[in-house]
């Protein structure tokens, strides 16, 4: 069961997460941020269940409106009721709203600053990872929350994010709840293994595959030829393929 | 937290990397407090994969996040 999901991300220098914090405004002029601090609460028990959960994204040290409109200076935390349509839905929602911040707006920001990034969080057809394929978006969404310019769908080919699928399948469960009308079961731990994140494809690999192979940034998503598990070695990473932490592929201050 | 995703970011240009995020550094999600999947990018910033980190590391990021 996964029910909570707590992210830090730390594995970018700082300069990287302009674009990122600029939101709406150009590179060239950064604005000053110190943390970006989003976080989603789960709806009330009593509306949990319902078909159009209401969430909410408090916003504060980002320094933005919803609507993308951004200060030199973190203003005070907003908070804004986010109608999604079916609780499926929402869950991936919600774990993809986290994984568009790590694994693409702080880093394809670097070569496409100017977007309105926090507004294409909530707007339709953001990318699944597997190409550009459309996503059900937000029809109950406040009309503010649709992003004024950019498109993260149109660009969004590169994009591979953990959908709420591909991030049960990693820790070994197919269920999630994030309600709030109950507490967190305990989850069994599984022998750590290697996971592969082709589009929206995850497997995992064999077991006793050769150190450093598994890996594929694939933009299609397509599964490649071989056997169940086994991937296209194009990628190595040889700093990910043991059982302790690694550090990634970023450089960190 | 008791359900839902929080998704903390440090600028790490404005303020050194805390003691307790230098032993789990990058970017990482606790999975219920109880797992961690690790994020991997390439040197250009994409995405590379995600890894389940062994229970040994758990602890460490757990600590990690509190102090984020």
């Amino acid at each position: 069961m996964v029910c909570a999901v707590r992210s830090v991300l730390t594995g970018l220098p700082a300069v990287r997460y302009a674009p990122v914090v600029a939101l709406g405004a150009p590179a060239a002029d950064p604005v000053g941020y110190r943390a970006v601090d989003l976080t989603w609460a789960a709806s009330p028990p009593e509306r949990a269940g319902t078909r159009s959960r209401t969430w909410r994204a408090r916003i504060g040290s980002l320094g933005c409106t919803p609507r993308g409109e951004c200060r030199r200076r973190p203003s005070t935390a907003q908070t804004r009721p986010i109608s999604l349509p079916s609780p499926d839905l929402h869950w991936t929602w919600v774990l993809r709203l986290g994984a568009v911040v790590t694994g693409w707006h702080l880093r394809a920001g670097l070569s496409r600053p100017a977007r309105s990034v926090l507004p294409g969080l909530f707007q339709e057809n953001v990318p699944t990872g597997e190409g550009a394929s459309p996503h059900p978006g937000t029809p109950g969404g406040s009309a503010a929350l649709r992003p004024e310019r950019g498109q993260l769908h149109q660009e969004g080919a590169d994009v591979n994010l953990l959908t709420i699928e591909q991030l049960t399948e990693l820790v070994g469960t197919t269920e999630h709840d994030f309600s709030a009308s109950r507490p967190c079961p305990a989850t069994t731990l599984r022998s750590p293994h290697l996971i592969s994140v082709a589009g929206s494809t995850v497997k995992r690999t064999l077991p006793g595959r050769p150190a450093g192979r598994g890996w594929t940034n694939s933009r299609s998503g397509r599964k490649k030829a071989g056997h169940a598990g086994e991937f296209a070695s194009s990628m190595t990473h040889p700093a990910i393929t043991s059982d302790t932490p690694a550090t990634g592929g970023t450089a960190t201050t | 937290m008791t359900a839902g995703e929080l998704v903390r970011v440090l600028d790490l240009a404005e303020q050194p990397m805390p003691r307790e995020l230098r032993c789990a550094p990058g970017d990482w999600s606790l999975i219920d407090g109880q797992q961690i999947i690790k994020m991997h990018y390439q040197s250009d910033g994409q995405f590379h994969g995600a890894q389940l980190l062994g229970p040994s590391c758990v602890e460490l990021h757990r600590t990690a996040a509190d102090a984020a």
